[in-house]
């Protein structure tokens, strides 16, 4: 290999390699984030109440799809995702459930998507696929009880890098489409335009939608939204560079996120939980380490028996509002963390400046 | 701890692994921009909710809606909410409803028509429903109007339902 090559390929190695998380933090990552997956498994029981002449899928393999499928094929599609899901959150062949769960999310998701319109959930796939062999499996897990540490397979560091990477290709094709559709054309004003289509073709007023539609005449502000929205999310494949970076942007990124919920009523919750994913969660939870051996068994096999049950049985009785409102849930708490998280970096480089000065002086 | 393994010691080995996963994802990546500019947005594809265009045009914005009527066999007419025709789902409605019933080819598609003569026997049970109007709606709202509506007729889609099948 050429020398400069070999000496790119051996810096890209050095930086996909580092990683501002443990497999013990992606362990509790992984818990929470297959809680997350069970309380949002997609109902697709619905499809076969529609006639295949309403199918219209996007390109992709389900172009392919000519008929709606039987509901057996729904039942055992959806109990397959929810078995995958629990085997995922309490680290059961993790590797396997892992890609399981993302195949069969893919194949749910991409059944409901048949019809027309296609919803962005794809990072609840992509977090399973590029985790799958991040050594996320190897803490409070069934795996680890039966898995001696020396045949565990060696994990994977690379995967946040790939994850982090993915979330910011994934905001690219969202700002993308709105530089070459005037979003940037200081005559526009497209966030103020969603947003009152928002308001007043679909009705959406409630929260603080009326404050925000009496600043409807302040085009500077609008325009400046417009702006930020589009710098925020192409930024945030940039700052996937560095883990310096990468981490306070996706926290601003959830307070927007918030902010989008308020006005517009749209929850970003599959972000927020990929966003989650970068938090050095060990530090934050720490009762697995503290608890015996039997103990922490009899907690992880009663809390797999609650989700197997809620899995399979209860998530088709939980209202569609409860739903929504624990999806608005998330965002909020998301947001919580992340402010939480922007003050104390704020105040840790105010603290470092103040040492800077005071050792130049 | 983070895991990282420094160029140079015992341990350090190419990533290959690493490398075809990301030689992966930037191919993948090129190829669904191509098919999303050439086609249309695919699926399973890394994408975010664009919000592309600007809705807000010289202070006005535009809105398609439909409105349904049923005509029954004995003359009666009732206007029902687009949505209500049909089944619970987590579909877009409008997306889904427009998908079905935007255009003049559903009136004669066998299955589109069976399955709404279904629906109506649901909701009507005796009542024999003669068809189904679908009038589509240009409507626009002004701002210098306080955001009022006002409706344009587009186009008509008739779904005429056999009195037998519906009753």
């Amino acid at each position: 290999m050429d020398r400069p090559l070999a000496d790119t390929a051996r810096a890209f190695d050095r930086w996909v390699e580092v990683s501002p998380v443990s497999t013990r933090d992606l362990s509790i990552y992984r818990v929470i984030f297959g809680v997350f997956a069970l309380t949002t498994l997609p109902r697709i029981g619905f499809v076969s109440d529609y006639p295949s002449t309403f199918l219209d899928p996007p390109p992709g393999p389900f172009a392919l799809l000519d008929t709606v499928p039987a509901p057996w094929v729904l039942t055992s599609l959806s109990t397959a995702t929810a078995v995958a899901a629990v085997a995922l959150t309490i680290g059961l062949w993790t590797r396997c459930a892992s890609i399981a769960y993302a195949l069969l999310l893919t194949s749910s998701y991409g059944l409901t998507y048949s019809f027309g319109k296609v919803d962005h959930t794809i990072l609840m796939v992509v977090v399973p696929l590029a985790l799958a062999f991040s050594g996320w499996g190897d803490h409070i897990s069934i795996d680890s009880y039966f898995t001696s540490r020396r045949r565990r397979q060696t994990p994977s560091p690379w995967a946040p890098r790939l994850l982090a990477v993915c979330i910011g290709l994934a905001l690219l094709t969202a700002a993308l489409p709105k530089v070459l559709t005037g979003w940037l054309s200081p005559s526009t004003q497209a966030s103020l335009g969603h947003f009152l289509t928002k308001y007043v073709v679909e009705d959406k007023t409630g929260g603080v939608a009326p404050g925000v539609n009496s600043t409807a005449s302040l085009t500077l502000l609008w325009e400046a939204l417009d702006w930020v929205t589009v710098l925020l999310e192409a930024s945030v494949i940039v700052a996937a560079l560095s883990w310096r970076t990468f981490r306070p942007t996706l926290a601003v990124l959830v307070v927007f996120h918030l902010s989008v919920l308020l006005t517009m009523g749209i929850a970003f919750q599959t972000n927020v939980i990929a966003y989650a994913a970068f938090i050095p969660w060990a530090r934050l939870v720490t009762f697995e380490r503290t608890m015996s051996s039997v103990r922490l068994r009899l907690v992880v096999g009663a809390i797999a028996a609650v989700l197997l049950v809620y899995g399979l049985l209860m998530q088709n009785v939980v209202p569609v509002s409860a739903r929504q409102t624990a999806n608005a849930a998330m965002v909020l708490m998301g947001s919580v963390f992340a402010i939480a998280y922007l003050v104390r970096l704020a105040v840790r480089s105010r603290r470092h400046g103040d040492e800077l000065v005071s050792d130049a002086a | 701890m983070p895991i990282t393994t420094e160029e140079g010691s015992a341990a350090y080995h190419p990533r290959w692994r690493a490398r075809a996963a990301f030689a992966l994802l930037f191919i993948g990546f090129c190829t669904q921009l191509l098919v999303a500019r050439t086609i249309d947005e695919p699926y399973p594809a890394l994408f975010q909710p664009s919000f592309a265009g600007t809705p807000l045009k010289d202070g006005e914005l535009t809105a398609e809606v439909p409105k349904v009527t049923v005509q029954f066999t004995d003359g009666d007419t009732e206007e029902i909410d687009y949505r209500d025709v049909l089944p619970p789902s987590r579909l877009h409605p409008l997306v889904v409803f427009r998908s079905a019933f935007g255009e003049p080819d559903a009136e004669t598609e066998d299955a589109t028509v069976d399955w709404l003569s279904s629906r109506m026997q649901t909701r009507y049970g005796e009542r024999v429903v003669d068809a189904v109007l679908v009038e589509w709606f240009e409507v626009s709202y002004r701002s210098e109007d306080s955001w009022a509506p006002r409706a344009m007729l587009d186009r008509t889609v008739e779904v005429r339902i056999n009195g037998s099948a519906a009753g």
